[in-house]
């Protein structure tokens, strides 16, 4: 709302992105100050990650959230970023980049860099004095980002009153040190941290896919996607949905860079985002489950067939949640599992189909994608005619798996009716969840089907 | 487009744009202030009397509790919208009302205001 709280959001962007950098030179994806700034979108997701996890984790084991502990926490994060990085003497090992040629490409990055500002120009003047209207954002994250700021710990008995106070504490966490930098909980300029991670997604995704496909591949796609309506009208919500989008469009671009024979790293910081996001939501787990088949399924065509890589990148979504789960458990706070059980599916035949269906009109039959899911489609499409097979069956598997896991949300719960109204049924922000990631590698997936590289591959680069 | 310099024209002119036009219809950006959620009441309408405005709630609960046992039945202490508390006993319908609650409140050792109901 005040100058002073505007800069509290700045001032976290940069500790977020400080920390970020330092981890990313640790995994050995930066190795100069132009990677630093081409990834500097990555690294903003990969601070909030880092510092997510670590205080999430020191709030279970009893560690009370406070200024000193965030100090420590991103402190401790950015010294072990800056000793491990500076031991590295090795550059990042990509030589993706090499392997194409498209020529001058200025006009579609001007062109593209100034819509692309007017776009997020519009979105910071709606956010900077939004009210908090959205019921999930005053029930529940924001009650537990206040409780966190103002209490330093997540009491069992206030989460058993506040709604889906069971669920993970990642989006708490960073509300909180957002309320923390700002030196109030100012629920409004609050939604000016969730335009940060708009910003920050937009030039990750620039920044991941830039060197690896034409600028006029990229950027119709990413304008096309930060002017959808689900995205305009949700980008600066307090909410959990879109940061879980954020985590797993980006691990998902990570796994097609390193398919297609990107360094270890992409798989690394992989395993980090999808860690925050099993710890952003209750569907953060099962969306991370279809990322890693698909990517298993990918692999199977990909040059690269090792699938341990691909598998053990799940391993810290699976601790996180076993964690969250031990101690909410531990504490007596109550949790939901699905109304019709796990099982549930065969007595409830009946709503199997309209739950799908529900979700392919989401998808399909309204406004609130426009067409950037047929865009999807034939872009698999395309690459299947291309035989581009590994990112055609790795886009194919992921999106109909997440189809499925957004239907079972509707399906699970029978007090959820066949409607697109967000106020009884979450589908629409949920469809995030499908179609952001499959935005996300949609240019990649064009160049590798249309835009073949040139063999054999001329002298190596210094980073991805 | 093969200078540099043009692009960058290019991209200023879209980070300009939006500024410039939301400037030249809407003036300059508003920063609403605490002060924002005074509204004195200057007729009859729905009136409360307020009693003090706080940073945290502990401050405020205490004087709502001594306003209440002074006879302010009802007096509240609540988030006033724009980041304080505000301490305050609601009801009034007429200004001239509210003003002789004024004029109790002081006597009782208070300092009070009649404002606009948010």
């Amino acid at each position: 709302m005040s100058i002073h709280s505007l800069g509290g959001v700045l001032l976290l962007d940069v500790v977020l992105l400080i920390v970020g950098s330092a981890l990313l030179s640790s995994f050995g994806a930066v190795s100069s100050h132009r990677d630093v700034v081409r990834l500097a979108g990555l690294a903003w997701f990969v601070g909030v990650a880092a510092l997510g996890i670590l205080i999430s984790l020191e709030l279970m084991v009893g560690i009370d959230y406070g200024p000193i502990t965030v100090l420590v926490s991103a402190g401790a994060l950015f010294a072990v970023g800056l000793v491990v990085g500076s031991r590295r003497s090795a550059p990042a090992d990509d030589d993706l980049a090499c392997g194409r040629r498209f020529g001058n490409q200025l006009p579609v990055v001007a062109v593209g860099v100034a819509i692309l500002a007017v776009i997020l120009e519009a979105q910071f003047r709606a956010g900077r004095l939004a009210g908090l209207y959205e019921w999930d954002a005053m029930a529940s994250w924001v009650p537990k980002s206040k409780a966190l700021y103002e209490w330093g710990h997540l009491s069992p008995a206030f989460l058993n009153q506040v709604g889906n106070g069971w669920y993970p504490p990642l989006v708490s966490v960073l509300d909180a040190l957002a309320f923390s930098a700002m030196g109030s909980s100012d629920v409004v300029t609050l939604h000016l941290l969730h335009w940060s991670a708009l910003v920050a997604f937009a030039a990750a995704v620039i920044g991941l896919s830039s060197r690896h496909v034409p600028q006029v591949m990229l950027w119709p796609p990413l304008l096309a996607l930060a002017a959808a309506p689900v995205l305009t009208q949700h980008a600066d919500s307090p909410l959990a949905d879109l940061p879980l989008d954020y985590f797993l469009s980006l691990a998902l671009i990570l796994v097609v860079l390193w398919l297609l024979g990107g360094p270890p790293w992409c798989l690394v910081v992989a395993s980090v985002l999808l860690g925050a996001a099993a710890l952003t939501k209750r569907e953060g787990l099962p969306f991370v489950a279809c990322l890693v088949v698909a990517s298993l399924v990918a692999g199977r065509f990909a040059s690269r067939r090792s699938w341990a890589p691909l598998a053990l990148m799940a391993i810290p979504a699976v601790l996180l949640t076993v964690a969250w789960d031990t101690w909410i458990a531990i504490e007596g706070v109550r949790s939901q599992s699905p109304e019709i059980g796990y099982l549930g599916l065969f007595t409830h035949l009946g709503r199997v189909w309209p739950s799908v269906h529900l979700t392919l009109h989401v998808l399909y039959g309204g406004s609130w994608w426009v067409a950037l899911p047929l865009a999807v489609v034939l872009a698999i499409g395309s690459a299947t005619v291309a035989r581009a097979w590994s990112l055609a069956a790795l886009g194919a598997g992921y999106v109909v798996l997440t189809i499925l896991v957004c239907s079972w949300a509707t399906l699970s719960f029978p007090v959820l009716p066949f409607t697109t109204n967000g106020a009884v049924n979450p589908i629409v922000r949920l469809s995030g969840a499908i179609v952001l990631p499959a935005m996300a590698i949609l240019p990649l997936l064009l160049a590798e089907a249309w835009w073949p590289r040139r063999e054999p591959r001329e002298a190596p680069s210094s980073g991805l | 487009m093969r200078s540099p310099w043009v692009a960058a024209l290019v991209i200023a002119a879209g980070i300009v744009v939006y500024p410039v036009t939301v400037l030249a219809v809407d003036g300059p950006p508003a920063f609403p202030s605490a002060h924002d959620c005074v509204h004195p009441a200057t007729s009859d309408g729905k009136i409360w009397l307020v009693l003090g405005r706080f940073s945290d709630m502990a401050p405020a609960e205490q004087l709502a509790i001594r306003a209440a046992r002074a006879g302010f039945v009802g007096t509240i202490a609540t988030l006033d919208g724009c980041g304080r508390v505000v301490v305050a006993t609601p009801g009034y319908t007429t200004l001239s009302g509210a003003q002789s609650a004024v004029e109790e409140a002081r006597a009782a050792g208070f300092t009070a205001s009649p404002e606009f109901e948010p």
